[in-house]
């Protein structure tokens, strides 16, 4: 390569060297405030404004869903594992929406025990599969749980 | 699977063929810019060639521009 | 391997040579017309109908098969539009300018089609359509260049200028494809972290159906490329003796 072109070449990459590593550094900065959302915690502690649209996340509380019987209207609890709090929600729930699920929802709270949400997020968990192998993960998963029980049930009989 | 069963897609149907739609539509059109850009630069050779044929030994090299 | 590297630059140099691709290409077109033809046959027959649908998706997962390979060649589209850029700055080959500008309005198509497809795929799957997530702000700044690339290039008169400033937003917004890619393994985003490089987390019955797509988009993409190309050839050859026998 000739003199020129080198440093051409060189003034280039370093430049572009410099470039992201300043952008690195400032999306690093604001990578923190990107997500922010209040946990159940924080809203029953009386953290969350009032009558304001923000974002609340959580798990979807097992057997919690209760649907109206001639319209879209649903309510369910989310909970941080600590503290638990209700959603009501008025359109239909997005596909990946599941009992145990983590999902995020936007919109006003009532009071620091209900939010009255006007967007249900749910987040996909990468995986793609057809139903029937996701049956018989679950099924297998079940079958290995109880093995499990009962092999600890026999060691505990050995003793 | 019945035809109608194909095109309701469960109840998923509008988003996948408008993915789809969308989807071969912009690429279609792309092809019809680059044969109506392609119909305009043939003319603008054969324009350029009709121009400079008949004193070929004097073209000018200004730049034309894009 | 001393041949093999003459043999490569010898190959370097007929690729920067106008004339040599314009005639080469309009023999390859056929065969890569074909070869696309093919594969979409048989990657839409299973992507719309033969392959199963997803346990949680529903049939929605469908979208996927055009929307990954959109967003593969959104990406590959911008770092290979840099690396002529660095070509036609460092070792002023025609081509590779050429080449560079050729690429631009494919990607930026291309990006669009990812961003559309997601949409489409995030309302009823997701509950939205849109989200400021790192992965699809990124996205829209990839559009962004590739648009601001196009604007730039054509906003100067004089070629030479053209190229060499649009080859610099091109070497510097190739720092946004790093960004895209890792977004969401770096940042919590609503969009799902790999799949596809994920052993193990598309089963082999949607993963075949996904690859043939992706290299369905691929040759579809490079046909564009060269039919830009093409077109760019003309463009900057106007006055060439050889191109307007090969129009005549």
């Amino acid at each position: 390569m000739k003199a020129h072109r080198k440093k051409k070449l060189i003034t280039i990459l370093s430049a572009l060297a410099l470039l992201s590593t300043a952008v690195a550094l400032l999306l690093y900065a604001i990578g923190d405030y990107a997500d922010a959302f209040y946990e159940p915690t924080r809203v029953v502690k009386g953290d969350a404004p009032l009558n304001k649209t923000i974002r609340v996340g959580g798990l979807v509380t097992l057997g919690s869903v209760k649907r109206a019987k001639d319209s879209l209207y649903v309510e369910f609890d989310i909970t941080d594992n600590q503290e638990v709090i209700t959603i009501t929600y008025d359109k239909s729930l997005p596909d990946l929406f599941r009992e145990g699920q983590g999902i995020m929802a936007e919109g006003k709270l009532v009071d620091n025990k209900t939010l009255e949400a006007t967007k249900v997020l749910a987040k996909h968990d990468e995986k793609y599969m057809p139903p029937e192998i996701a049956d018989t993960l679950k099924k297998s998963h079940k079958e290995g749980v109880e093995k499990m029980k009962q092999e600890k049930n026999n060691e505990k009989g050995d003793y | 699977m019945g035809l109608q069963e194909f095109i309701a897609m469960g109840k998923h149907g509008f988003y996948v063929w408008w993915s789809y739609g969308v989807t071969f539509l912009s690429i279609a059109l792309l092809f019809v810019l680059f044969a109506w850009y392609k119909k305009q630069l043939i003319n603008k050779v054969k324009s350029f060639k009709r121009e400079s044929a008949p004193k070929a030994r004097s073209i000018k090299t200004e730049q034309i521009s894009d | 391997m001393a041949n093999s590297s003459k043999s490569f630059w010898r190959w370097f140099h007929q690729l920067g040579s106008p004339k040599w691709f314009y005639q080469k290409s309009a023999k390859w077109l056929p065969w890569l017309w074909a070869i696309t033809a093919i594969l979409f046959v048989f990657g839409l027959y299973f992507s719309l109908y033969a392959s199963p649908v997803d346990y949680q998706q529903g049939n929605s997962v469908r979208i996927m098969y055009i929307h990954v390979p959109a967003a593969v060649l959104s990406m590959v589209g911008y770092l290979a539009m840099a690396v002529c850029a660095v070509i036609g700055l460092v070792w002023k080959m025609k081509m590779s300018f050429m080449a560079m500008r050729a690429i631009a309005p494919i990607g930026a198509v291309f990006t669009f089609i990812c961003l559309f497809t997601g949409s489409m795929w995030g309302i009823p799957t997701w509950g939205t359509w849109w989200e400021w997530d790192a992965r699809m702000t990124s996205e829209l700044v990839l559009l962004f260049l590739y648009l601001g690339f196009i604007a730039l290039h054509s906003s100067f008169s004089d070629r030479n200028k053209a190229d060499r400033s649009a080859a610099i937003l091109a070497i510097v917004g190739a720092i946004n494809v790093p960004i895209i890619y890792g977004s969401v393994k770096w940042w919590n985003t609503l969009h799902q972290a790999y799949s596809v490089t994920k052993k193990g987390a598309i089963d082999p019955q949607m993963q075949t159906p996904l690859f043939i797509m992706i290299g369905a988009f691929y040759l579809l993409f490079v046909i564009l490329v060269i039919v830009r190309l093409r077109l760019e050839v003309i463009n900057r050859e106007t006055k060439s003796k050889w191109l307007q026998e090969e129009l005549a």
